[in-house]
């Protein structure tokens, strides 16, 4: 059943307004709006599921079934905002929207996945609860979750993600990375930048990509466990501080010229040591493998 | 009366706002003034923020340190060049200006570290200048009021929260309390030691984020 739109002029803005219905029932709202390049999209939604793709037209579409809500979308040519006002215990709304490719996004949720996938623009997408999954973007970009999980693949610019107790993924970024996590695993994996940092408390850490040049790599945790995998030939300094945890090295850890060394702390050089290694682990294993080589932490 | 800016306030406050929706905000905020009262206040935290953000820690502890053990300053992640935005509603005004006051009292604590959670500063010594440790107690006495206040707030909006996220919040809490509590008391058989200090530092900041966090997250419905 189509939902009937009340649409306002208000300026040059419209705002559109899909009318509540009777608890329980499913209802559907299906409008296109026509924007300009670069027009922005944000969307704030409850409970439900938000996934985001892409159109070749110069629009944007949404698709959202809702039930026990209004949904409230303010349009402008360059701005299209979109929120789910729940009725009281109410509030699911499931989105399918379509923008032009490289539109900024924001989105928030409370309850509700969020995927984003092929629109490669800047996004700053957040859940509460729910998971987070964001392929391809540019830019800068964030996506953060309090007990979701997190997935991020094919990211460049600069990323923020993490969550408080989810897992934190990264698959495929030429980005910055700072990622960061209390309980949940931290996962790097093919991830180039210059700047890249992890840190969690509990959670492991684990990161596999080239370390470059001039490059600058902190990895930290309470008691999770550090497993760092350089790919391709390794040229860094290295700091590892520790205060009960061990360091287990496919790397020959010479503390000879350059490197220095305190209680708890101790630093050495592998190769030209062009790249600033900093791993820091209070009671947790540090890891440090050649790219790709299984170690015993793969095995548990 | 036309409602409140609400969420429109931060995007008013950061000059995101044109055109109509800035034309409306005007007319709006002309005429109401617990909207001005929020607006001051917005851009008095925003205001600390920056200055904070801009300003070398009230007792720049390095280089006594960088001097006594021969070491270059520790790596500082940079904001970049990416513009912060300070997407703060009225009723989370509260939990951004304890962040704020927490970083005051805590002199070394850089004000990206709460306004750009994530970023992970490497963890700064607490040895005070000559080389002398500072007592535990002194170290965390400022996190420790803030943490209290904060706590205290999250406690109001436990109701705004649904139970699964205060569940998984609570949870966090209890594992960096732990973390914490390991930390200070290696800190207190070994005062001196650099790493330990940072790193109670930087668990103490983490707890401090994720109250911060919770403390800011929207209502459930």
């Amino acid at each position: 059943m189509k939902t009937p739109i009340l649409a306002l002029a208000v300026g040059l803005g419209v705002v559109l307004l899909a009318a509540p219905r009777p608890a329980g029932a499913q209802t559907t709202l299906d409008t296109t709006l026509a924007v300009r390049a670069g027009a922005r999209f944000e969307l704030q939604n409850v409970s439900g599921t938000v996934r985001v793709r892409t159109t070749r037209r110069q629009e944007i579409r949404i698709h959202v079934e809702y039930d026990r809500a209004r949904i409230e979308i303010d349009a402008s040519s360059s701005l299209v905002s979109v929120r789910t006002v729940p009725r009281r215990n109410g509030g699911d709304a499931d989105y399918t929207v379509e923008v032009p490719a490289n539109t900024p996004l924001t989105v928030n949720g409370i309850s509700s996945d969020v995927d984003v996938q092929g629109v490669c623009g800047e996004a700053e997408l957040q859940s509460v609860s729910g998971d987070v999954r964001l392929t391809c973007a540019q830019g800068n970009v964030s996506a953060t979750s309090v007990s979701g999980d997190v997935v991020v693949a094919d990211a460049r610019g600069r990323l923020e993600v993490g969550s408080t107790s989810g897992d934190v993924t990264v698959r495929g970024a030429r980005a910055d990375v700072s990622a960061h996590s209390v309980s949940g695993d931290v996962v790097l994996a093919r991830v180039e930048g210059q700047d890249v940092g992890a840190e969690s408390v509990s959670g492991e850490i684990s990161f596999a990509g080239p370390i470059r040049d001039g490059g600058r790599y902190r990895f930290q945790s309470h008691s999770g466990d550090l497993v760092i995998r350089p790919d391709g030939a390794l040229s860094a300094t290295i700091s590892v501080s520790t205060f009960s945890g061990d360091l287990e090295s496919d790397y020959p850890v010479t503390l000879g010229q350059g490197g220095r060394m305190r209680a708890r702390e101790f630093e050495f050089t592998v190769g030209g040591g062009g790249a600033r290694v900093t791993l820091a682990s209070f009671s947790g294993t540090i890891y440090l493998r050649r790219g790709g080589a299984p170690g015993r932490e793969d095995e548990r | 009366m036309d409602e409140h800016l609400g969420e429109r306030l931060s995007a008013y406050v950061d000059g995101d706002l044109e055109g109509e929706a800035l034309a409306g905000a005007e007319a709006h905020l002309a005429t109401c003034e617990a909207c001005r009262a929020a607006v001051q206040d917005l851009r008095r935290v925003v205001g600390l923020a920056r200055a904070l953000d801009d300003r070398p820690p009230a007792a720049d502890l390095w280089p006594s340190i960088a001097e006594r053990i021969g070491a270059a300053r520790p790596d500082v992640v940079p904001l970049g060049s990416r513009r912060r935005r300070f997407a703060f509603s009225i009723p989370q005004l509260a939990a951004a200006g304890l962040a704020l006051c927490a970083l005051s009292a805590g002199g070394a604590v850089t004000a990206a570290r709460f306004l750009a959670p994530g970023r992970a500063p490497a963890p700064l010594a607490l040895t005070a200048p000559g080389g002398v440790a500072r007592p535990v107690a002194d170290v965390t006495a400022s996190y420790d009021a803030a943490i209290h206040e904060l706590e205290g707030l999250l406690s109001t909006r436990r109701g705004d929260l649904d139970s699964a996220t205060v569940r998984a919040v609570e949870t966090s809490l209890r594992i960096i309390d732990q973390a914490i509590a390991q930390a200070r008391a290696a800190v207190e058989r070994d005062p001196n030691d650099v790493y330990l200090n940072g790193h109670l530092r930087s668990t103490l900041d983490r707890k401090l984020d994720v109250l911060r966090r919770a403390a800011m997250l929207p209502r459930a419905s």
